[in-house]
């Protein structure tokens, strides 16, 4: 695993990285710290990074651009700051954990932990950053009809009919898309309430179909356990 | 219309006023035109004056005696022909004069009002206001002979027949009630300058507030002197009153002037101009007493125009209202001339009374109002002070940095608990304060420093030069500017601070604060919390008297702080 470290204040990094180096022992791969916005904004491209953990008060100053820039990024990013008021906010960004200052061995183990697990993150993302070039766009979640798996990326496919596409996989975004997101197909997340209905279709392959008459197909297994879901 | 010509045509006006009132005080006629010129005088004392057949051809008349005489105490008669109409009940013959009388109606005598003698001893003094009533039997209608016997040896100063005549007795008694009505003003004047008195007493600082009780006083005791006449006493008293009202009318005219100066806060040269303008007034109507009181108005007023003029050029605030009563006291001194004394000067002041009045109103209404704001303000900056180190930046790293010290080397980790206590007690003390001593500040801001050593791992140099290091300035301002430096460090490379404090001979204290190694352009860009905090402790401290200024170059943030030692 790749985890880089986004803080100015050496001790607090210090602090972090020997409770990461504990946490994930030989899972660990490179663990890098950034002192400085301008060393992180190098070093985010050295490799591919899996965890960012982002102090968001760099030098006292407001770093929320930069966790839009953070989220909108193939890696997960998790927050380390001292405004625990803004956690909130955050998460309705995209952040996979936000950790509040001062922690403790634990806290920074159960972010770990629930990563490795592949378990879903503590977000309550309602927008989604994407990156069009040098610029980021905030797109609200009830904008998005489904997402779409296409390579390393996912494809946001809007109400109004536009695609974007967001640089975390399908795999990673969908742990920072809030409960009522179901992935349907190993290629395909949608929201429930937008569900009209499923129906099998011929060949023994399934669907569901949302608002504005849109297939989506769904695979047996997932259909299963929808199924289970749906009839509860 | 433009600001300026407006102040130019109320000025040119206000001057004209002034003017027009001393060309008009200059051009009055001194002696009393409604004076009976029929009235003939000669000094001594004949029975043979009662008489109404004697000729007194060759007696002076009234006015030419007095010009001719002056001063006079002794005896002397006074006759004048008098007409009766049909009225009947016309039948009262009243006297206001300083002396003791005989009153003889067509050579039967009426009235004796104290017992005229031939010394001092003999006299028995009358009553400056005497009626009589005239007989039936001398009442018919046509010409007749009133002569008057006096004798003035405890007079002060001239003779004065003040008035002589007659009338029916409602005459009379609705003369004493409008005599009676000042004293109705009496008590305001007296309750306001009481009031006025209490509040410059408690708080000692307007001296203002004083010279308006002082005016308020003096014009209820001027009142009450003036209309005592009404009341009748001893005629000899009447010279003193005189003298009375000529020292109460010199204070009081005085205290016009004071009042506007120490009002609008003009240069205390101002009060120069106060007896300047008294002595000429007195010099310019020396004649008599009377004469000296109008003068000494005439010239206080015309000053005090001067004083407000002046202060409404100098844009004083409310400086109109004053303008304002000063020319109407003007063109009332200028219209009424002889009978402003008498009549006209309760009004005039009264006027007068209730605009300052309105402009102390106005000026408390308005100290209230920035005693507030000052309040408010050293509130505010003391919950500033507070909340710096309170809020979650700061204190949360901090205890996440002494969690980590705690669990890597407790001994370093109490110690680093140690200094943020002292950081805190510092705080909470300099909280209630608004200066504390430089070196408390500088071991405040040193303090800090290791704080941030210990959370950064880095160490901060801060040199320090202090010509006066008992010197007080407000609290944590240094601490900002320590702290400034730091959120805007370098990422690169050390940072460094240094302080210099130099007093010139002239008392102005400098604080030259240097941090290098900071990015400039982001602190040229923040006028942010930190300098807006500095400002607002040192307009608390040192208002109006004070300067700052930030300048940054190559990675050198520098800030000169300038004020008046001595808050």
């Amino acid at each position: 695993m790749n985890i880089l470290i986004v803080e100015d204040e050496r001790i607090i990094a210090q602090r972090l990285e020997r409770f990461i180096r504990a946490g994930l022992g030989s899972k660990l791969h490179v663990l890098q710290t950034a002192p400085s916005l301008s060393a992180a904004r190098l070093q985010v491209y050295d490799r591919p990074w899996d965890l960012v953990f982002l102090d968001l008060n760099l030098k006292g100053r407001d770093g929320f651009e930069l966790l839009q820039d953070a989220v909108a990024s193939s890696f997960h990013t998790v927050v380390v700051s001292a405004y625990t008021d803004r956690a909130f906010e955050a998460f309705q960004y995209g952040v996979f954990d936000f950790i509040g200052k001062p922690f403790d061995e634990d806290r920074v183990a159960k972010t770990l932990n629930t990563f490795l697990s592949n378990q879903r993150g503590q977000s309550n993302t309602r927008t989604l950053a994407v990156k069009k070039g040098r610029d980021l766009k905030l797109i609200p979640l009830e904008d998005v009809l489904f997402i779409k798996a296409a390579n390393t990326y996912s494809e946001l496919h809007l109400v109004s009919g536009e695609q974007e596409l967001h640089s975390k996989g399908l795999e990673q975004l969908g742990r920072v898309l809030p409960n009522d997101w179901v992935r349907v197909h190993k290629s395909y997340f949608v929201p429930q309430s937008r569900i009209q209905s499923w129906a099998a279709a011929p060949g023994s392959s399934y669907k569901v179909i949302l608002t504005g008459n849109i297939e989506i197909p769904v695979s047996r297994r997932r259909y299963m356990a929808f199924k289970q879901t749906w009839l509860a | 219309m433009h600001r300026t010509s407006v102040k130019r045509i109320v000025i040119v006006a206000a001057g004209l006023i002034g003017l027009g009132t001393l060309l008009s005080s200059l051009s009055t006629h001194w002696g009393r035109t409604d004076r009976p010129e029929r009235a003939r005088v000669r000094a001594g004392d004949q029975m043979v004056w009662k008489d109404p057949a004697f000729d007194d051809s060759d007696w002076l008349t009234y006015s030419a005696w007095q010009r001719l005489t002056g001063p006079y105490q002794g005896n002397l008669w006074l006759r004048q022909p008098l007409k009766l109409g049909d009225d009947p009940s016309v039948n009262t013959f009243v006297l206001v004069a300083v002396g003791s009388s005989e009153v003889y109606f067509d050579g039967e005598l009426i009235g004796r009002n104290g017992v005229v003698g031939d010394s001092r001893d003999t006299e028995v003094p009358g009553s400056l206001l005497f009626m009589c009533s005239i007989p039936g039997h001398l009442l018919k209608p046509g010409d007749h002979e009133v002569a008057l016997r006096f004798s003035n040896h405890r007079g002060i100063s001239r003779f004065y027949l003040l008035g002589a005549g007659i009338g029916s007795i409602q005459d009379v008694v609705s003369f004493t009630r409008r005599t009676l009505f000042p004293f109705l003003f009496l008590s305001v004047f007296l309750v306001v300058a009481l009031y006025f008195f209490v509040l410059y007493a408690l708080n000692r600082q307007q001296a203002s507030h004083l010279a308006f009780a002082s005016l308020c006083g003096l014009t209820g005791l001027l009142l009450f002197v003036e209309s005592i006449r009404s009341f009748g006493y001893p005629y000899h008293w009447h010279g003193h009153r005189l003298y009375l009202v000529m020292i109460l009318s010199g204070i009081l005219a005085g205290l016009v002037p004071l009042f506007f100066i120490l009002h609008h806060g003009l240069s205390r040269r101002w009060l120069i101009g106060i007896p300047a303008a008294l002595l000429v007034g007195a010099a310019m109507f020396h004649r008599s007493l009377d004469q000296v009181s109008f003068g000494f108005f005439t010239c206080a007023f015309i000053y005090a125009q001067a004083v407000v003029c002046f202060a409404f050029l100098k844009e004083k605030t409310d400086s109109w209202i004053g303008l304002l009563g000063i020319n109407q006291a003007l063109i009332v001194l200028a219209l009424t001339r002889l009978t402003f004394l008498e009549q006209w000067l309760f009004g005039c002041f009264t006027l007068l009374i209730v605009l300052m009045l309105i402009s102390l109103s106005l000026q408390s209404r308005r100290q209230r109002a920035q005693f507030q704001e000052a309040r408010l303000r050293s509130a505010r900056l003391q919950i500033e002070l507070l909340q710096k180190h309170l809020q979650p930046h700061f204190m949360l790293n901090t205890l996440t940095a002494v969690m980590e010290w705690l669990e890597r080397e407790p001994k370093a980790g109490v110690a680093f608990v140690g200094l943020l206590a002292q950081e805190m007690k510092t705080l909470n003390r300099f909280s209630s304060q608004t200066l504390v001593s430089l070196e408390e500040e500088l071991r405040l801001c040193r303090n800090h420093l290791e704080i941030l050593a210990y959370r950064n791992g880095e160490e901060y140099p801060f040199q320090t030069v202090c010509e006066n290091p008992d010197l007080e300035v407000p609290p944590a301002i240094i601490l900002t500017l320590v702290e400034n430096g730091v959120s805007y460090a370098l990422d690169e490379g050390t940072l460094q601070f240094e302080m210099r404090q130099r007093i010139t001979p002239t008392g102005r204290v400098h604080i030259d604060f240097k941090a290098v190694g900071v990015d400039i352009h982001i602190g040229e860009a923040d006028d942010g919390t930190g300098s807006k905090y500095i400002k607002a402790r040192l307009e608390e401290s040192f208002p109006g008297r004070w300067r700052l200024n930030a300048s940054g170059n190559e990675q050198t943030w520098v800030t000169n702080i300038e004020f008046e030692g001595g808050p």
